[in-house]
């Protein structure tokens, strides 16, 4: 089966971190015990990070000193930190991110360690694009989209893959979507659930919850695009109309207006109102300067 | 007087011509207009097409098929030029009257002829004409004695209205010549011892010495009747009142004078002795003793010359007969016929000095007994003052006046020249010029009786038609677009240059080329205009030549400067030239002054509203028009040019109306009032009702009730933990108060907004009255336009009615000062000083500066809470098993406290502080009113306030000058067109009147009369200018010849244009200026706020809410906290605007 075109256009590096970054799994607090609960868990990490990776994709995420009180970021280990102070002083080393995550309740991170922890790496968003209309965005959102899909059938794709393991560890597999590129990944231990053994109506409902989930997010984050690609058009257009009214105004206070305001010292000046028409303000040829 | 106003002469060439319409409907239909000149106008106000222009402008290449060309070539009476003719020759030359010639090139610049000043008997320049052309009588007596010889004007016809008659000049010479007096020589002698004779000369009656009283002296009329004789006031009674009673009451007739009544006798024989009358003074001894021996009748003698009387035959002496006139007895009688000037030659002097050539030869033979009518018997000239002799004419008569010149082929039938045009003039002899001395109404005393249709004026509207040339066949180069001087471009690059600028000086076109390129991208070419300067050119005739420089500024040198028409400058000019002020036409000069003053003081003030660029553009986005940097304030001096806000910001000139600082106002508020942004503000609150925690709270007592009833122990944290059960159920509905917080921030904010808006308030109230006080002042000034206007039209009726009777040219003839008298105010002074003058002070505009009125564009925060709600974990609220050994009771934090986010942003929300407001001077444009103008006002009645107040007021003395100035020249034109009679012309202007009365219309023979006494009717002319007068009504047509063309003024362009032009002079310019451009302090609100302190408080307030409703109180959620802390992410705005300060955001 060929990739699709949008995955082979995208590089593959890029193609890899993402999926290393998602796939990654749990550390902070991870119980690594496989049942019903805990992999549902592990299912809602996955889906949670793949909306937030998505969301990353089209609004960008700023490195930590940018970021502003209150945005929150996701670590590798899955501890949750939340800028909570911002120096007064505007060096950004001293800002503060803490977390209620068990066994960080009362730790304090700074921005660089943010930034090397954090699960998405800072990067600009497709909105984030400046000086180009909302319709030559439309191609990288697609593209977008399309991965956002692949990924998100990929975590089914990964449950499944992880059921039939009794080890307690990750396992390297790869992930094959139909019509989405072939993704090695590591199980997810939390649902390697022949090693607890369960009900088949447990596997089935943990099969069925996860592509409610999954399909869940797909709905939700395809009306939120709409949304924002028509937002985005009316923005960028009057942005530009803007953009435009701003040039022409300064070509026109330095030029038309210069301008005019000239003609008007001149006309004044003359005093009197120029006659436009030969024949009110005539003489003889005679007395015409010969050129 | 021609021409005064100068927009007048400069379009006299050719609008005039549509002027002539009017007085000349039998040549030509006017234009559909009542009220020419009137602009020609396209007939549709949008036309599609150059055709529907080029119907009324005509155009070179179609024929000049327009009808402007239509107009000019076919219809128009006069106007136009004929470069090919020169004035050499046009100027009539006057003979057979009186007056001062001109040298009509003499004074080219003031387009009037240099007045002759130095030839004549006197060196003054008057001449008299020689005895061929004038004749009348003089005589030696003075006005009222004898009494019928009357003054104002003498001659007067009892039996015909009083009017002054030539026949009534020529009978009453005889009757002056028979007022005399009787002279006996009474001789007593008394006898011896003392022997004496004494000789007595008796004079007339009563005592010896001569009884100069005119009815009860010694003189009377030799064979006179006894009538009485009534005076001029009793006649002038009886025509008004026509009540004898009450006439001779009031001025009682003198009795008769003649000489049958005084000395009781008297016969047709100059010798004859009446008698020595009884109360003869020398009838009366001179002593005891003394014996009348003889009394000899010595004869009778002329009053006035006291010349022995030797014949009484007075009445074959006629005007028409010198011979009888010479042929009598006595040439020193009191009245005697005149001719020519009677000027003696001096010792000595060349007899050519009298250029007249009337010297009277005296000596032996023949010897001339008439005197001169300039001068009489005895007459002397002391250097240049004539000692004018006793003889004084009383009546002149010049038969032969008239002029000639050459004819203005432009007109073919062109009238060059009248003879023997007969004039008289009554009234004694007064020398005299008219430049130094202001003539009164006795010295418009002539009739210039040129009412036959050999001779007369009337018809010139007919015969003076005639047009030159009108540019039909000029040529009106537009700059060839090509030439080197509309290049502004010269390396232009087809491959680089977006815009072609070498096509005509004025515009540019996109370069197809380059914009291609660029994508035909309209922003692209709407981003990078072309600079392209306006250049405003005059009229354009025909380039000046090599000399210019470039162009390409567009405020550069002008090539095509010099070659604006001269017509523009053509010179108005008028009667108050003179030689020795040169150039200087006072009235014109005067008129343009006032024009200009009139025109600042009624020029309406404007209001400048100075705006920064964004907002007038109206258009307030956040980001991309960011608030004008405020300038830095010019430290003083100010280098001119350097500090001009202008140029960053964009001037509204607005006409001052009503609600015009509301409309102000409401900008300050857009402006002050800050929009309002949400930011939201997660909080975390616990999610339950008070009926869930009553139901645990209920469960934890009936379980420790069990336990109690059990006799389990009941751990004593039980209670409290009820309690605080409880507590939830209570406190959990305050999580509703919440809902408060927003209207609380909203309300603070508004409080805010407020403030400005209040601040605006206080702002539009204390400029309010300042800003009505301003608008009824300035409307009261509108007022003045009114009245201005009317004296506008007075002032151009006067030059193309009044003074344009017929198609003349009035340039290069001598002026007539009488014309001024009356109505110039100063006279007998040229100068213009005593003039009124436009007096009121000159109104300003106001200016509303806005230009440093910051508004950061920084939003009012509002903090909306985003309340999180999580269910508190229920399994730990639930009692266990009542039997349960070991029994855990969860200790329960307190609720979290509900957060009061809007106590800090109300204080986080900054104050408005209202600094020096934004100032107006609202300059003063009152009128200082007069007393009369105030009484005016008042009163209303403006006779009664002139004669209360008279003419303080510029403008009334502007009104009456113009007034004056109009009637004066009326008068003098209606006298020379006054139609005869029996002509259709006279029935036309008669209308309603009777011709028979003389009036409207000149009765057959009374041609010579001066009907209504002095400066009235046909008897205006002042005798002392008839030749100037000749001159002007013989002005060539009104076709401007080659000389006309040199009476021109200067261009008010310096040669640089980027320097200022000199000043308005009213010697040739009339300018509408515009109102000085004033720099005000620049003093504004702003609405300065800070982005940081908002967003910081906002930051904080987001740290607290989480620190308070999730990180603090371990709040037993069913969520575990970590998962919640997500919900107080915020997500970051986008910038979408461009990143450098390039304009365009299609750049690469």
């Amino acid at each position: 089966m060929s990739r699709p075109l949008f995955f082979r256009r995208l590089p593959a590096g890029f193609c890899a971190l993402l999926l290393v970054c998602a796939l990654l799994p749990r550390q902070a607090g991870a119980s690594h015990t496989s049942d019903y609960p805990a992999c549902r868990d592990a299912l809602d990490w996955q889906g949670w990070k793949e909306q937030r990776l998505w969301r990353a994709t089209l609004f960008g995420v700023k490195r930590a000193r940018e970021a502003e009180a209150s945005e929150v970021r996701f670590s590798k280990d899955r501890s949750i930190w939340i800028k909570s102070h911002i120096s007064a002083g505007g060096t950004s080393a001293v800002d503060e991110w803490r977390s209620l995550s068990p066994g960080y309740e009362s730790v304090t991170w700074y921005n660089s360690l943010i930034d090397s922890q954090t699960d998405i790496t800072p990067r600009r968003g497709i909105f984030d694009t400046r000086q180009r209309m909302s319709s030559e965005l439309v191609p990288y959102i697609t593209q977008s989209y399309r991965s956002l899909e692949c990924r998100l059938e990929a975590i089914c794709e990964l449950l499944a893959l992880s059921e039939p393991h009794k080890e307690h560890s990750p396992q390297t597999v790869t992930v094959k979507v139909f019509g989405c590129g072939d993704m090695p990944a590591k199980t997810l231990p939390e649902c390697h659930l022949e090693s607890n053994p369960t009900q088949l109506t447990t596997q089935g409902d943990i099969h069925q919850y996860c592509q409610t989930m999954i399909a869940t997010i797909r709905k939700r984050e395809t009306q939120i695009a709409k949304l924002v690609m028509e937002y985005d058009a009316g923005y960028r257009s009057i942005l530009q109309l803007s953009g435009i009214m701003r040039g022409f105004l300064g070509e026109m206070r330095g030029t038309v207006l210069g301008s005019l305001r000239g003609a008007t010292d001149l006309i004044t000046t003359f005093s009197r109102v120029p006659c436009f028409i030969g024949s009110c303000d005539d003489a003889p040829a005679t007395m015409m300067t010969s050129p | 007087m021609p021409t005064p106003y100068f927009l007048n002469r400069t379009s006299a060439i050719l609008l005039g011509s549509a002027l002539m319409l009017l007085s000349a409907s039998a040549a030509a239909a006017p234009r559909a207009t009542e009220n020419l000149p009137e602009p020609y106008r396209i007939p549709t106000a949008y036309p599609s097409n150059i055709g529907e222009i080029r119907d009324v402008t005509g155009d070179a290449l179609q024929g000049w098929e327009g009808e402007i060309h239509q107009d000019l070539s076919e219809r128009a009476v006069c106007g136009g030029w004929d470069m090919s003719d020169t004035v050499q020759g046009k100027i009539p030359v006057v003979s057979g009257v009186p007056g001062r010639k001109g040298i009509p090139l003499g004074n080219i610049p003031s387009g009037m002829a240099a007045r002759d000043e130095s030839s004549g008997a006197l060196g003054d320049g008057y001449l008299y004409p020689d005895v061929s052309e004038v004749k009348g009588w003089s005589t030696a007596c003075q006005a009222g004695f004898p009494p019928y010889l009357d003054d104002g004007p003498p001659c007067k016809d009892p039996n015909n209205k009083n009017y002054g008659t030539p026949k009534q000049c020529e009978d009453l010479c005889p009757r002056i010549n028979a007022w005399q007096f009787p002279i006996w020589v009474v001789i007593w002698v008394r006898p011896a011892p003392l022997a004496d004779m004494s000789i007595c000369v008796q004079q007339g009656k009563g005592g010896k010495e001569l009884n100069y009283d005119s009815f009860n002296g010694d003189c009377c009329e030799r064979n006179g009747t006894d009538e009485e004789t009534v005076s001029p006031a009793y006649t002038q009674c009886m025509t008004e009142v026509g009540d004898e009673a009450y006439c001779r009451g009031l001025y009682p007739p003198q009795p008769g004078v003649s000489c049958a009544g005084k000395y009781g006798s008297d016969a047709d024989d100059p010798r004859h002795d009446p008698g020595l009358p009884a109360d003869a003074k020398c009838n009366e001894s001179p002593g005891l003793g003394y014996i009348q021996t003889a009394v000899i009748f010595s004869g009778w003698y002329y009053c006035c010359t006291g010349a022995i009387v030797r014949e009484l035959n007075y009445d074959d002496c006629k005007l028409e007969d010198p011979a009888a006139c010479v042929a009598h007895s006595d040439p020193r009688r009191n009245c005697v016929r005149c001719e020519g000037d009677g000027l003696p030659v001096p010792n000595g002097a060349s007899p050519a000095r009298d250029t007249n050539g009337d010297l009277i030869p005296r000596g032996p033979a023949p010897l001339r007994q008439e005197t001169g009518c300039r001068a009489g018997y005895d007459a002397t000239i002391d250097g240049n003052v004539m000692n004018p002799g006793r003889f004084v004419s009383y009546y002149r008569e010049y038969p032969v006046a008239g002029y000639s010149r050459d004819a203005v082929d432009q007109a073919p039938k062109d009238v060059t020249a009248r003879q023997g045009v007969p004039v008289s003039c009554y009234g004694f002899y007064r020398e005299f010029d008219p430049k130094t001395t202001r003539t009164a109404d006795a010295d418009s005393r002539c009739v210039i009786a040129a009412y036959q249709s050999n001779n007369e004026f009337r018809l010139f509207y007919k015969t003076q038609l005639g047009h030159g040339s009108f540019g039909e066949t000029s040529v009106y180069p537009d700059p060839d677009p090509t030439a080197d001087t509309e290049i502004r471009d010269p390396g232009f690059n087809a491959d680089e240059d977006l815009w072609y600028q070498n096509l005509g000086g004025a515009f540019s076109l996109l370069n197809g080329k380059k914009f291609k390129e660029a994508g035909q991208d309209i922003t692209f070419a709407l981003l990078s205009l072309d600079s392209t300067l306006e250049r405003v050119r005059g009229p354009m005739l025909a380039p000046s030549g090599a000399s210019a420089g470039s162009v390409s500024s567009g405020r550069g040198p002008d090539p095509y400067e010099s070659m604006r028409s001269p017509g523009a400058l053509r010179r108005a000019f008028d009667d108050s030239v003179s030689n020795q002020r040169g150039p200087a036409r006072t009235i014109a000069e005067w008129w343009q002054k006032q024009e200009t003053a009139m025109q600042d003081v009624v020029h309406p003030a404007v209001a400048h509203i100075i705006f920064p660029s964004a907002w007038s553009a109206n258009l307030n986005l956040q980001h991309h028009f960011p608030s004008p940097v405020l300038p830095e304030p010019p430290t003083t001096p100010v280098p001119p040019g350097n500090y001009d806000p202008r140029r960053d910001t964009i001037e509204v000139q607005t006409e001052l109306r009503d609600d015009l600082l509301g409309e102000v106002a409401s900008f300050l508020e857009e402006a002050l009032i800050a929009p309002v942004e949400e930011r939201s503000v997660t909080i975390v609150v616990p999610f339950g009702s008070a009926t869930d925690f009553r139901a645990y709270k209920e469960g934890w007592v009936r379980w420790q009730k069990m336990r109690e009833d059990a006799g389990k122990p009941v751990p004593p944290e039980t209670q409290p933990f009820i309690d605080r059960l409880e507590e939830y159920a209570v406190q959990i509905d305050g999580a509703r108060a919440l809902r408060g917080q927003l209207a609380r921030s909203l309300a603070a904010s508004l409080e805010r907004q407020a403030d400005a808006a209040q601040a605006v308030h206080d702002w539009l109230e204390t400029n309010l009255d300042d800003f009505r006080d301003f608008q009824q002042e300035r409307q009261q000034r509108q007022q003045l336009i009114y009245r201005w206007r009317d004296l506008q039209t007075a002032y151009r009726n006067f030059h193309d009615k009044t003074n344009m009777p017929w198609c003349k040219n009035d340039a290069f003839t001598t002026p007539i000062y009488s014309l001024l008298d009356s109505w110039m105010l100063g006279r007998p002074d040229l100068n213009g000083q005593s003039l009124p003058q436009i007096s009121y002070p000159r109104p300003e505009d106001v200016y509303i500066d806005l230009s440093v009125f910051q508004t950061d564009q920084v939003p009012l925060v509002v903090p909306v809470l985003k309340p999180v709600q999580i269910l508190v974990s229920h399994d730990m609220l639930s009692p266990p098993f009542v039997f349960q050994e070991e029994v855990s009771i969860p200790v329960l934090p307190p609720l979290p406290p509900l957060p009061d986010a809007a106590s800090s942003m109300v204080a986080a929300i900054p104050d408005l502080e209202v600094g020096p407001a934004l100032s107006i001077t609202f300059p003063d444009v009152s009128l200082v009113l007069n007393a009369y103008s105030q009484c005016m006002e008042d009163v209303g009645d403006e006779s009664y306030c002139r004669a209360l107040y008279g003419d303080s007021d510029p403008l009334i003395s502007m009104e009456k000058l113009v007034g004056g100035m109009n009637a004066k020249y009326k008068q003098f034109w209606d006298a020379v067109t006054k139609p005869r009679c029996d002509t259709a012309e006279a029935a036309k202007r008669c209308a309603g009147a009777d011709p028979a009365e003389g009036d409207c219309c000149v009765q057959p023979g009374e041609e010579k009369y001066c009907r209504r006494g002095w400066n009235s009717d046909t008897c205006v002319h002042v005798e002392m200018d008839l030749l100037e007068r000749f001159t002007r009504i013989g002005a060539r047509p009104a076709v401007q010849l080659l000389e006309d063309f040199l009476v021109i003024g200067s261009w008010r362009t310096p040669g640089n244009a980027n320097a200022d032009f000199p000043p308005c002079d009213p010697q040739d310019w009339a300018c509408l200026n515009l109102h000085a451009v004033r720099m005000e302090p620049r003093y504004g609100w702003g609405a300065e706020m800070s982005t940081s302190s908002a967003d910081a408080a906002i930051d904080a307030l987001r740290a607290r809410m989480f620190q308070e409703t999730l990180q603090s109180p371990q709040f037993p959620y069913q969520a575990p906290s970590e998962t919640i802390v997500p919900s107080f992410d915020v997500r970051p705005p986008l910038d979408l605007s461009p990143l450098s300060p390039s304009p365009s955001i299609i750049s690469p």
